[in-house]
């Protein structure tokens, strides 16, 4: 007889978020109020900011909305608040968002004050970190990414700042890794200046070279490209500019890629040292195949493409752009014997307030290696569009999408929740079967397949609540017996759906392996 | 060893022997298999996974875990969503089940424990799509004064995974008193 021991062992200490985190987020916030005019780094000498070969941003007051925050901790215990900045005001540097055009920069960069609480007194220094998305899928919603959960479909610069807009240090991002950390200096013989205006946007241009340094596992390596100049440019959007002037020099209390107040009274700004900013792991596949086909999927935008081929109902639309709000983590998994994937919320215990919530999807092991890719596509498929309307009921718990799913089950007469999804979701097949023939355009093997095929392919999961192997009957879910009204049709899209899954001889998709 | 030895040896291994035989033969009837066999009798069609559903694979490790009115689930069809078992339990009935839920569980069902063993499904190659397999956690029966309750987790193929609690009415009867989906397929 086969027993096995639970785990008895206590998972470390991890601080954990408390109810009362609104209560401590308001001492966070007078403290900042009485202490914000006091934020300044000590002047070295008069004439600092136009001597110096330190790169410093004008200061511009720094307005946090108090409402949008994250809350975390470092891996040595402190605690941080990272609260994003309403202001309008938003630095560009050079070339950071030459890819993206056309968008109001202030949905593009993500702007945060970081308040990193000291752990020896009453105080929260603040450190700026501001998001620059490399493209256009990189520009995601504030609730998406902090300093310590930075996901690997992101790329772009991470830039810090003192609050008084020394620039710290920058990371640039590729894919969620790290692979450059970045400082700015100016040519010694001054930096060049240019100005212009738009219609919408204020901005002032200064070329200044760049000093780029790679980490590798031996060590960071560092090297200042004089002929490679660039832009450092400060905009602001409805503004009326002002006198910026930018410098640069090397800060004296500079130890180890983090700035330390020199005086060190402790009445002044003591810049917290902070650690590398953390990545944070979506894609949890030790599955290559299974991965590699999640990743193609997400990169692609498939998802989101899927919309320009649908003709339904704006709120359906809204929902699929939802897609990218969605923060899911994907992962194989032993799952239960006949179980193909399954999609669940791994954060039971929501805060409203502090979005923490995180939609779990599994795929099974043995599915991973019996189906064809085609057959992987169409369930990641499947279950994202579960994730999504989960994630629509804890976005908005009393609202109408909910409130018209629960009509939908009510006239229904539905009083499960697998029924209310699985004949909703139909509404989606259309989607799919336009984002699997796109994804297989793509990264499939197969060519010449017709549309119609995906079409069959998009009903997976959504044909029958039970099947009995002795009878070999189906009992059919009611909107693909109401779409599919002829039981030799269902039956012909049910072995499609099965031939790809179990790879058969007459699957058109190609197995992983 | 002498002969003696010998021989009181052979028929201690014998009635060993005759022992563990004897004890398959029992069927074994435990609440724990009453709440799994009328499970198992209300899906005449399913195949059973032999082997239970992990607990704290499922997120399931405490007992505010378990408490459905602490646990904001994203089933708005459940039933009794708001059960509080603080009200349901005394102090110590809530310490009987922490304990009951730390405790080691078995990660197999027994063969001799299911009224329909041949349903029983103990390899995990199927056929995805086609088959349809029932699965669950080994229940947790919590007694209080004159009433049983069972907490079980159960998947169904195609469907998902739920969180029920049943009560217990009579040998083979049980009340279901709060079920939610906790992961959809």
């Amino acid at each position: 007889m086969l027993w096995t021991l639970t785990s008895c062992v206590e998972e470390p200490e991890v601080p954990q978020i408390q109810i009362s985190e609104n209560g401590e987020l308001m001492k966070v916030k007078s403290w900042f109020d009485e202490n914000k005019t006091k934020l300044r780094l000590p002047d070295r000498d008069i004439n600092f900011r136009t001597d110096s070969h330190e790169l410093i941003l004008p200061f511009f007051e720094k307005e946090p909305d108090w409402d949008r925050f994250h809350h975390y901790f470092f891996p040595d215990g402190r605690e941080v608040w990272e609260v994003n900045l309403e202001n309008e005001e938003t630095p560009i540097f050079g070339n950071l968002l030459d890819s993206i055009k056309n968008t109001p920069l202030n949905e593009v960069v993500i702007q945060n004050l970081m308040f990193i609480k000291n752990p020896n007194e009453e105080r929260y220094d603040p450190i700026i970190a501001r998001y620059y998305p490399k493209g256009e899928i990189d520009i995601l919603d504030f609730k998406k990414m902090n300093y310590s959960k930075i996901n690997e479909y992101w790329s772009g610069k991470l830039e810090l700042f003192t609050y008084d807009e020394h620039h710290f240090i920058g990371f640039e991002f590729e894919e969620g890794e790290i692979i450059n950390e970045i400082r700015y200096s100016k040519i010694s013989s001054g930096s060049k200046v240019k100005n212009f205006n738009n219609a919408d946007v204020r901005c002032t241009t200064y070329v200044l070279p760049i000093t780029n340094c790679v980490t590798t596992s031996s060590g960071t390596s560092c090297s200042a490209n004089y002929n490679d100049l660039v832009n450092v440019t400060y905009c602001t959007t409805g503004g009326s500019g002002g006198n910026y002037i930018y410098t640069y020099g090397r800060n004296e209390g500079y130890t180890g890629g983090t700035y330390v107040d020199p005086s060190g009274s402790g009445d002044e700004y003591v810049v917290p040292v902070i650690p590398a900013p953390e990545t944070f792991i979506l894609n949890q596949f030790t599955n290559p195949c299974g991965s590699q086909i999640f990743k193609q999927l997400m990169k692609a935008s498939i998802i989101k493409s899927s919309i320009g081929n649908l003709s339904q109902a704006n709120a359906i639309i809204q929902l699929l752009q939802d897609a990218n709000d969605v923060e899911f983590i994907v992962k194989n998994s032993d799952l239960t014997v006949g179980t193909a994937g399954k999609t669940t919320d791994t954060k039971r215990y929501i805060n409203s307030t502090s979005d923490k919530l995180e939609i779990l999807i599994e795929f099974d092991n043995d599915y991973l290696e019996s189906a064809t890719r085609l057959s992987i596509a169409r369930t990641m498929l499947h279950e994202t569009i579960h994730a999504f309307l989960l994630y629509n009921f804890f976005k908005d718990p009393t609202g109408e999408f909910k409130q018209g799913l629960n009509n939908f089950a009510n006239s229904k007469g539905y009083t499960d929740l697998n029924d209310v999804h699985h004949n909703f979701m139909p509404q989606y097949v259309d989607a799919i079967g336009y984002s699997l023939a796109t994804w297989n355009q793509v990264y499939g093997n197969s060519v010449n397949i017709p549309r119609s095929y995906f079409d069959d392919l998009a009903w997976g999961g959504l044909t029958f609540s039970q099947h009995n192997s002795t009878t070999n009957q189906y009992t059919w879910h009611d909107v693909f017996q109401e779409l599919v009204p002829s039981e030799t049709e269902r039956i012909r899209i049910q072995n499609v759906i099965n031939n790809e899954a179990n790879d058969e001889y007459s699957a058109k998709g190609e197995p992983c392996n | 060893m002498n002969i003696q030895q010998k021989a009181n040896l052979a028929i201690s291994v014998l009635f060993g022997l005759m022992a563990c035989s004897s004890q398959k033969n029992v069927q074994v009837k435990t609440d724990e298999y009453s709440l799994i066999n009328f499970l198992i009798n209300q899906n005449e069609n399913q195949k059973v996974n032999q082997y239970f559903l992990d607990w704290e694979e499922n997120n399931y490790s405490t007992y505010r875990d378990f408490n459905p009115s602490e646990i904001e689930e994203f089933d708005f069809l459940a039933i009794n969503n708001d059960l509080d078992l603080d009200s349901l339990f005394t102090l110590d009935e809530i310490d009987q089940l922490k304990n009951k839920i730390d405790s080691e569980k078995p990660v197999k069902l027994k063969k001799s424990g299911v009224v329909e063993s041949s349903r029983l499904l103990n390899h995990k190659k199927i056929d995805f799509m086609s088959t349809s397999v029932m699965g669950f956690s080994y229940p947790i029966i919590q007694l209080t004064s004159g009433e049983k309750y069972g907490f079980i987790l159960s998947s169904f193929s195609g469907k998902g995974t739920y969180y029920s609690i049943y009560q217990k009415k009579d040998s083979f009867d049980w009340e279901i008193i709060h079920k939610a989906m906790i992961a959809i397929e």
